[in-house]
């Protein structure tokens, strides 16, 4: 490992420690325990990597693309998890449609994994892991986009710390997909500057993190409408009268 | 480039683009629009205020244009459709806006509801999404054409669809076959 590699691998795993202190001393790592534990785990990693890497170096590329590299994938549904379950805490029909979406969807991802490994040979692996790693980024970030959309169409208010958790694992998940689509197409030419890119925009994704988090700041307690609590049924009846309103209104005047 | 590189490599750079807005937008608050029984009533935001049905179809009646056309004078002609066009141009804005908020009401009130049905919301995203379309469609039209073109082009595109069956007709004899007499109202038969 060069001393730049070194200095950015050290770096990246003070960054984490760095927001896991802040989490126990701000007392929020029960709050985002999912986060934190996804935080905790992937520094455990690193070390497990470079311990690996530096007394059973043979054993690295197993390590690497058996455990370590398949784990880290997995674990990054925690943080979507962990958005999910903080943005909806007070919305539990949409947290109850949410979480059954996710958990049928990553099942099936992982199944198909595991289908695939166990039906190949050894020298695949590496491949179906990237493949895997790919998949499971991709369908992350269609669950980040969801999580947009249901912030930008109820109009949530989102708090500081979770504004800073969905940004910053946005962009890390998207330069994930970038960088995973160019390894796996350009192969070993990628590696030279893989190793410095993936770890420099992890390192953003820490920074934000780290500002984000340096203060506890929750999802604000959401407004409940004032007055009687109308049925859904209802309600949903007259929104739709409404947009068939706009909709004839707009026709009539523009098409008579 | 080949499909399976450019399709992630766009996926992650929309998710990248995304995420970096959400992250560094300043998001004002929109005060909540004031409803009584489920209709939409002013509370101050210009927004709110519904433009009566009469304003809308002013924009569009060609009367004015005609009024003016014949005064003989192009530059108050151009003048008229750039006024025309512009005030087409806001209405449209103002019902898309309404239209906007009576989503986001509806969204505020259902949000914390137990029993919030996946497929009820998928209708009204899907018939708010269509009508921002028309919406669309619209703006590009006035843009383009001006309110009083358009209504030409309507009842151009009545006409023409009125005279339809007579023209089908027509061809139909043209080309050799029988005329089919077109049914008076008295005389349609329905097949059932």
């Amino acid at each position: 490992m060069h001393f730049s590699q070194q200095s950015l691998f050290w770096c990246g795993n003070s960054l984490e420690a760095i927001i896991l202190l802040r989490l126990l001393y701000l007392r929020s790592f029960r709050k985002y325990l999912l986060f934190s534990s996804y935080l905790f785990l992937i520094l455990v990693r690193s070390l497990v990597d470079l311990y690996v890497l530096q007394f059973h170096s043979e054993l690295y590329s197993r390590v690497y693309w058996y455990f370590t590299e398949p784990l880290s994938s997995v674990l990054g549904s925690l943080v979507i998890f962990e958005l999910y379950r903080n943005l909806l805490e007070q919305y539990p029909g949409a947290a109850r449609i949410a979480r059954r979406i996710i958990a049928i969807v990553f099942a099936l991802l992982v199944s198909r994994f595991i289908v695939q490994v166990s039906s190949g040979q050894g020298w695949e692996l590496a491949a179906k892991v990237m493949v895997l790693e790919r998949d499971l980024r991709i369908v992350q970030s269609v669950f980040l986009v969801g999580i947009l959309a249901l912030i930008h169409h109820y109009a949530l208010s989102v708090g500081r710390n979770l504004k800073g958790m969905i940004g910053g694992y946005g962009i890390y998940i998207g330069l994930q997909i970038m960088s995973i689509t160019l390894r796996s197409q350009l192969g070993d030419s990628a590696q030279a500057w893989w190793i410095y890119v993936h770890p420099l925009c992890y390192l953003l994704v820490l920074g934000i993190w780290v500002v984000a988090l340096w203060r506890y700041d929750p999802m604000p307690s959401a407004h409940r409408e004032a007055g009687p609590e109308l049925d859904y049924r209802t309600i949903l009846g007259r929104t739709l009268a409404q947009l068939d309103e706009a909709r004839s209104s707009l026709s009539k005047s523009v098409w008579p | 480039m080949s499909t399976s590189l450019l399709l992630p490599i766009l996926l992650g750079l929309l998710v990248i683009l995304a995420a970096g807005y959400f992250l560094f937008r300043d998001r004002k608050g929109i005060a909540p629009a004031a409803y009584h029984n489920g209709t939409l009533v002013p509370n101050g935001d210009p927004s709110t205020r519904s433009i009566p049905t009469r304003v809308a179809e002013k924009i569009f009646e060609p009367a004015d244009f005609e009024f003016v056309r014949n005064s003989g004078s192009p530059e108050a002609l151009n003048l008229f459709q750039r006024e025309r066009r512009r005030l087409a141009l806001l209405w449209l804005k103002h019902v898309r806006q309404q239209a906007g908020r009576v989503v986001r009401n509806h969204a505020q009130k259902v949000r914390m509801s137990k029993r919030l049905d996946p497929a009820g919301e998928f209708e009204i995203a899907v018939r708010y999404y269509s009508f921002l379309g028309i919406c669309g469609l619209a703006w590009l039209l006035l843009h383009f054409l001006g309110p009083v073109t358009i209504r030409h082009l309507v009842r151009y595109a009545a006409g023409l669809s009125s005279r339809l069956p007579g023209l089908t007709n027509e061809a139909t004899v043209a080309l050799g076959g029988e005329s089919d007499p077109l049914p008076e109202a008295g005389d349609r038969k329905w097949p059932f």
